[in-house]
């Protein structure tokens, strides 16, 4: 296992240097000057290229990746064109709102969406499982940014319980922070909810039909110990599937819902400095989200062992 | 380790901390919302209002404009000038401390100037006309020029685009294709560089040690007095989400409301709308001079003579009172500006501009139009330009693209077959494009000014004459001048003025108009 582990790892290493060609690659053909945008309006053309000069862009690409490769494997991701900043403080800046806005989101998706599906299983058929469906069809198809909108005018306009913006960090306490988020990660839950509960339902469906389960019915077991301890168990492994998956595809989500509740979180950093043209800065967050994506779906595979004796590496 | 009774009890806890009578202290503070964020802290370095509106809280400048628009001592005790014109000597006013402490010298303002001046282009008129800029000792700077400059202290005074602000003389000194990052400046705020977020927040402290002068507020002059003790930016990307924020009292003031939003905000009882800038916005539309088809003056008249404002501004807003058309090459409303496009601008004859475009000689060359489809108030007007000239018989290609890459465009002087264009739209603060010398759409630099690139030596004489005018009289005369050439030879198509309103709790008073958001004077009820 442990040498499966290593392997994994070390492959990741491929994986990622391939995306930081691409990336530096892709962002170097794309259109875009970061020196006539920081020149502004009335700039001439040679206020643009001294702008370029100074900031190194008028080099050559082979000149430019290796210099900013060389900095990114000693940890020095570079400095943002337009703010000066070092881009790990920025990013650094923006890592805690987004992994608490994931977390949050991840904790209410689970929490509501697992037992969801299962009751969805077990009543299958039943209007509590339309219902449910009907639910996991809306948490779909709504966009994000419409339900972001209906809460915060319901919920933190109207009634004032929560508010409608912005973020606290959890240093500043549990319950302040825990406030800023709960609208956000509704917001973002629903398609996760959906996602989640349908493939719990799905798999669920499938493992009721198994022998084993008939076998434990006909022992006798009690029917929460035959759905929570011998059905449950084994439909894990695509659910955890899911869940890894959806980890990853919230950094898209989070985007949005960044954006409509003002959370300076990495999603609008991304957005901000893909606008802006800030190459550092987008590189590093590409980077950065490729290896969690990796580490990810690591841990995805790692946890199929915990769950399922019976697989090996 | 973290327990239920640990979570439980943190929780019972911390809404107390966060009830603000109980969590803060009397610190006063003023929450406002920017219209964008603020990336580039350099207000010299960049034309952006809000590195302008960053600049006014932690730079001051020597002189300020007054609510005529004329310029008055500001960080300045006053000034002299010898009887050729040519020298000027400016006074420091007592008490100027820079926010680390050190005095404000003579030798920061003159370099500071000398820097302004190599990036702004009223600046840089006053720089062709300027020996050298000195200090004489700690209180006096010494302007002296090669040939009259008239308008040395509309310069110096501009308030927008960009102001010649004043820093400490080792930030002065800083090459202006670099950005100043280090904020140190002598305004009535300091810039809390630790709880700095682009993206999130900035936040601004009362400079204790900042002296304001004895004359009432007004635009960028007068006594600049703090009434709070912190003013925070928050960054807030979605309009509709800071018109939330403002209704439930989460900030204190929007910059820039929707317009789509303006009447939600006029209903609720505790907020009112403000307009900031009395002169808006000038919507323009920018020929490349140096390609066909817009070579050629007649074409640009053709087109000229066919645009009609109203859908321009309706495109922008659809309140009446938020728009209005303007006749003219510089911005209605402001000193010495009369409308002479009657007759000349939005026949509406289609066909007329159609015989007008072949009398001209168009040849079918290709139109490119570059579009920011990013740009909410830009993006329609290469639309409903695309339409008009399609109408017109034009071989119209509408490239839609973003911002960064318009930018990136338009600085490109190749013909269209190889990456070029042939109009695009801006906006600009109509303060910015006030007179002959800092109006951009009209100068006739050639392949050195803006972009466009519109060469006209005539246009030309007349900034300089008008720069050095030697009477009021005298002035306004090139100004009209100035304005009917622009008119004439159709460097740009000004397409109307818009006008953004912020919106404000209405417990707020005293606040000021000018061209960007200013927090001194600024009170709660």
């Amino acid at each position: 296992m442990s040498a499966y582990i290593l392997r994994r790892i070390l492959s990741t290493i491929p994986v990622v240097l391939f995306v930081m060609i691409f990336v530096f690659s892709l962002l170097y053909l794309a259109p875009g000057d970061p020196a006539a945008i920081l020149a502004g309006d009335q700039a001439t053309q040679t206020d643009i290229e001294a702008i370029r000069s100074q900031l190194g862009l008028d080099r050559s690409f082979p000149v430019r990746f290796l210099e900013w490769a060389g900095g990114v494997f000693q940890g020095d991701f570079g400095t943002s064109i337009f703010t000066r900043e070092p881009v790990t403080q920025m990013i650094l800046q923006r890592v805690e709102p987004t992994v608490s806005l994931m977390i949050v989101t991840l904790i209410i998706a689970l929490v509501i969406a697992i037992p969801m599906g299962v009751a969805a299983a077990w009543k299958r058929g039943s209007l509590l499982d339309r219902a449910i469906m009907l639910f996991a069809v809306l948490g779909f198809s709504v966009p994000v940014f419409v339900v972001g909108y209906v809460l915060a005018w319901g919920v933190a306009l109207q009634l004032g319980w929560l508010p409608v913006q912005g973020y606290v960090p959890l240093s500043d306490g549990l319950w302040p922070w825990l406030r800023r988020l709960i609208l956000p990660a509704i917001t973002l839950s629903g398609v996760y909810i959906a996602l989640i509960a349908r493939i719990t339902r799905a798999t669920m469906l499938e493992i009721l039909q198994q022998d084993y389960i008939r076998t434990a019915r006909a022992k006798g077991a009690a029917g929460r110990t035959v759905l929570f301890v011998h059905a449950l168990r084994n439909a894990l492994v695509p659910i955890v599937t899911v869940v890894g998956l959806g980890i990853a595809l919230m950094i898209s989500g989070a985007v949005v819902i960044e954006t409509v509740f003002s959370l300076p979180g990495l999603g609008r950093l991304t957005v901000e400095s893909i606008l802006r043209r800030d190459y550092p800065v987008i590189q590093a967050i590409i980077l950065i989200f490729s290896f969690v994506y990796v580490i990810i779906n690591l841990l995805i595979d790692i946890s199929y062992t915990l769950i399922d004796p019976r697989i090996r590496y | 380790m973290i327990t239920r009774r640990s979570i439980l009890g943190a929780a019972a806890a911390t809404p107390l901390l966060s009830i603000p009578s109980l969590a803060q202290n009397s610190t006063r503070i003023l929450r406002y919302v920017p219209s964008s964020n603020l990336t580039i802290l350099d207000p010299v370095f960049t034309p952006a209002a809000v590195s302008i509106t960053h600049g006014y809280c932690v730079f001051d400048t020597l002189y300020g404009m007054d609510a005529d628009l004329q310029p008055v001592p500001q960080m300045a005790a006053g000034h002299t000038v010898s009887d050729d014109g040519l020298t000027w000597e400016i006074t420091l006013r007592d008490g100027l401390m820079f926010h680390d402490g050190e005095p404000v010298r003579a030798q920061d303002c003159a370099a500071s100037l000398l820097r302004w001046s190599r990036r702004d282009g009223f600046g840089q008129a006053m720089a062709a006309a300027t020996e050298s800029i000195t200090a004489r000792d700690d209180k006096t700077i010494v302007i002296q020029l090669t040939r009259p400059f008239g308008r040395l202290l509309h310069a110096i005074g501009k308030p927008h685009s960009s102001p010649a602000m004043i820093m400490p003389e080792r930030l002065a000194k800083t090459d202006i294709s670099e950005q100043v990052t280090e904020m140190v400046g002598s305004g009535p705020l300091k810039f809390v560089a630790d709880e700095y977020v682009s993206g999130d927040r900035v936040v601004y402290e009362k400079f204790a040690d900042y002296v304001p002068r004895d004359e009432a507020a007004a635009w960028t002059s007068g006594g600049k007095v703090m009434n709070f003790d912190r003013v925070i930016w928050q960054i807030i990307p979605d309009p509709a989400t800071a018109a939330a924020a403002i209704q439930a009292g989460e900030v204190d003031w929007v910059g820039g409301i929707l317009p789509d939003l303006a009447p939600l905000m006029e209903a609720h009882p505790d907020v009112n709308l403000f307009r900031q800038d009395p002169f808006g916005l000038v919507s323009v539309m920018r020929f490349n001079h140096l390609q066909a088809p817009f070579d050629n003056v007649e074409i640009r008249r053709a087109v000229l003579a066919a645009v009609n404002q109203t859908p321009y501004m309706q495109s922008v807003t659809a309140s009446e009172a938020n728009r209005s058309e303007c006749l003219a090459a510089f911005p209605c409303g402001l000193p010495g500006v009369k409308e002479l496009g009657e007759g000349i601008m939005g026949s509406l004859d289609v066909e007329a501009a159609q015989a007008a475009l072949k009398a001209a000689g168009y040849n079918g060359e290709r139109v490119v139009i570059l579009n920011p489809t990013d740009i909410a108030s830009i993006h329609p007007h290469g639309l409903i330009t695309a339409d008009l000239l399609t109408r017109m018989g034009m071989n119209v290609d509408l490239q839609d693209t973003d911002w960064g890459t318009v930018v990136q465009r338009r600085v490109s002087k190749e013909p269209v077959d190889n990456g070029g264009w042939s109009i695009a739209h801006t906006n600009w603060p109509a303060i910015s494009i006030a007179n002959p010398a800092t109006n951009a759409t009209t100068r006739g630099l050639g392949e050195k000014g803006w972009w466009g690139w519109y060469k006209d030596d005539q246009m030309e004489q007349i900034v300089a004459d008008w720069l050095s005018a030697g009477s009021e009289e005298e002035a306004d005369t090139l100004f009209d001048m100035a304005n009917a050439r622009a008119i004439d030879q159709v460097p740009t198509v000004p397409l109307g003025q818009s006008f953004q309103d912020g919106a404000v709790r209405s417990d707020l008073t005293g606040l000021l108009q000018g061209s960007v958001s200013m927090f001194w004077n600024v009170d709660r009820a």
